[in-house]
This record gives structure tokens, sequence and C-alpha cells, in this order.
């Protein structure tokens, strides 16, 4: 069974309508254990009607990773289990994207409130990061937009290190 | 292909970042702690994950800096690990 984490982040929406913004993102350490993302939910915080969405991206091998944002260590949900091997980054500082990009979903939630989110029905099922000398693919990258700019939107991420 | 510090070694960082990685946007020059990683294996200065002995607090764009309630400082996000290439630890 795998280790699970949490993290959570308070982000805000681009200042464009509908324009996406980095706003979480992982990667594995080298020779780490496999990476699987169980959980990935998104809540709106809005007096103003609307759309949004959050998306999840692979970086495929040989991509350029991510860089910058502010370090975010994930939480254990068993408080003795070990601390993840994975780093990860919320958008407080600004998140440069990878290169290649793949999207893997996307998860619609309304700017009023009503939550949006996905949870594999496997672990087979989630979106996995292979460890490794060079893990593959390179990162995992979230984002969001709305229709209208600068919405609240509460991020968290469910996370499973070993299969 | 840069210097490589293993798993667990108590190192410090000697130099602000010449690239941008992950963890913070400040200069932790000074700031002491052990490897726990790598990441970007491939690039030509190998980056190390280190975990601080001594994490420090920074706030997001969004977040307050005052409690609206009680007008106390809010602490900010906890950071207990930054990013590091090997030409910057010793």
């Amino acid at each position: 069974m795998p280790y699970f984490y949490d993290l959570e982040f308070a982000s805000t929406t681009n200042a464009t309508p509908s324009t996406e913004t980095t706003q979480m993102a992982g990667k594995q350490v080298a020779a780490g254990a496999v990476l699987g993302l169980y959980g990935f939910i998104l809540a709106g915080r809005s007096l103003t009607a609307g759309g949004g969405a959050g998306r999840t991206k692979t970086n495929t091998a040989g991509g350029t990773v991510f860089s910058g944002g502010t370090a975010q260590t994930p939480t254990t949900k068993e408080p003795r289990a070990p601390a993840a091997q994975s780093t990860w980054v919320n958008g407080g500082t600004a998140i440069t994207a990878g290169t290649t990009l793949l999207v893997r979903n996307s998860v619609g939630f309304a700017q009023t409130g009503g939550t949006g989110g996905l949870q594999p029905i496997t672990p087979q099922a989630a979106v996995q990061v292979e460890g490794g000398t060079t893990p593959n693919p390179v990162d995992i990258e979230f984002t969001n937009l709305s229709s209208t700019a600068s919405i609240a939107c509460d991020i968290t991420l469910e996370i499973g290190e070993g299969l | 292909m840069g210097t490589l510090f293993p798993v667990g070694k108590k190192v410090k960082i000697i130099a602000r970042s010449p690239v941008k990685v992950a963890g913070s946007g400040d200069d932790h020059t000074g700031k002491t702690g052990k490897v726990r990683g790598y990441t970007d294996l491939a690039k030509d200065d190998i980056i190390h994950v280190i975990d601080l002995d001594e994490p420090f607090f920074v706030h997001g764009p969004n977040d307050p800096k005052f409690d609206p309630m009680s007008g106390v400082a809010t602490q900010g996000n906890r950071v207990d690990w930054i990013e590091v290439p090997a030409s910057c630890l010793s």
C-alpha cells in the first residue's frame, strides 16, 4: 500500500479571465518511489457566478522541469508515516511551467462554491510518475482558470508514494 | 557534471543560485541543511534537494499578513526544503 499525503493551497485564478495559471507542481526525486495522484479537488469562493476548471498536466520525459514556486511539504495522512520523497511547490512564488506538458484531466468547479474533484477508481488508474534515475514523466503540474478574473479557489491534492 | 553531494550529507549554501529553482526565490546563502535527494540529474549542474535545519516562512502574494479578526501578524507558509545547485554548496 502507498503512503498517502495531502497538500492544500489557497490559490487565486489569473487576473485575466479564462487564462491559465500554474498553481501547484511536483516532481519525484531521482530513485524515488512511484508517485500517484489520488485526489485533485478545487473549491471556488466567489460572489460572482461563473465557471472554472482545474487541469492536471504531466511533463513528458525529456522536457524541461518547472522552476520557481514556494516549497510546500506534503502532510502525511498517517502521522508516523515517513516524509514524502517527492518535492512540491505552490504558486506563492510564481511557477514557471515545464515545456512538454500533456493535459491529463480537467475538473470543473463553480466560482460560487460548487466543488469539483476527481479520485481514481483504483491506484493503477491514478496519474503516475515513475521513479528511477530520471523520473518519468519529469513532473506533474496543476493549473486553474475561471471565466471571471481573480477568483479565490482552494486546491487540495492527495498523493501517494509506492503502489 | 556538477559535484554530487551524497544523500544525508550536511551542507551549507554558499552562494545564490544562478538558475531558477524550486523552493523560494530568495537568496539562501548561509543556510544549512541535509541532502534529501536530487532532481534534474540530466542538467550539467546537479540540483540538490536540501532539508533545512531551520525552516523559514514566506507569505504568498494573496496571503494575509495579519489576522483580520485579531490583527495579529500571520506566520505565512512554512518552507522546509529548497533546491540548490551543487555549485552553490559546500
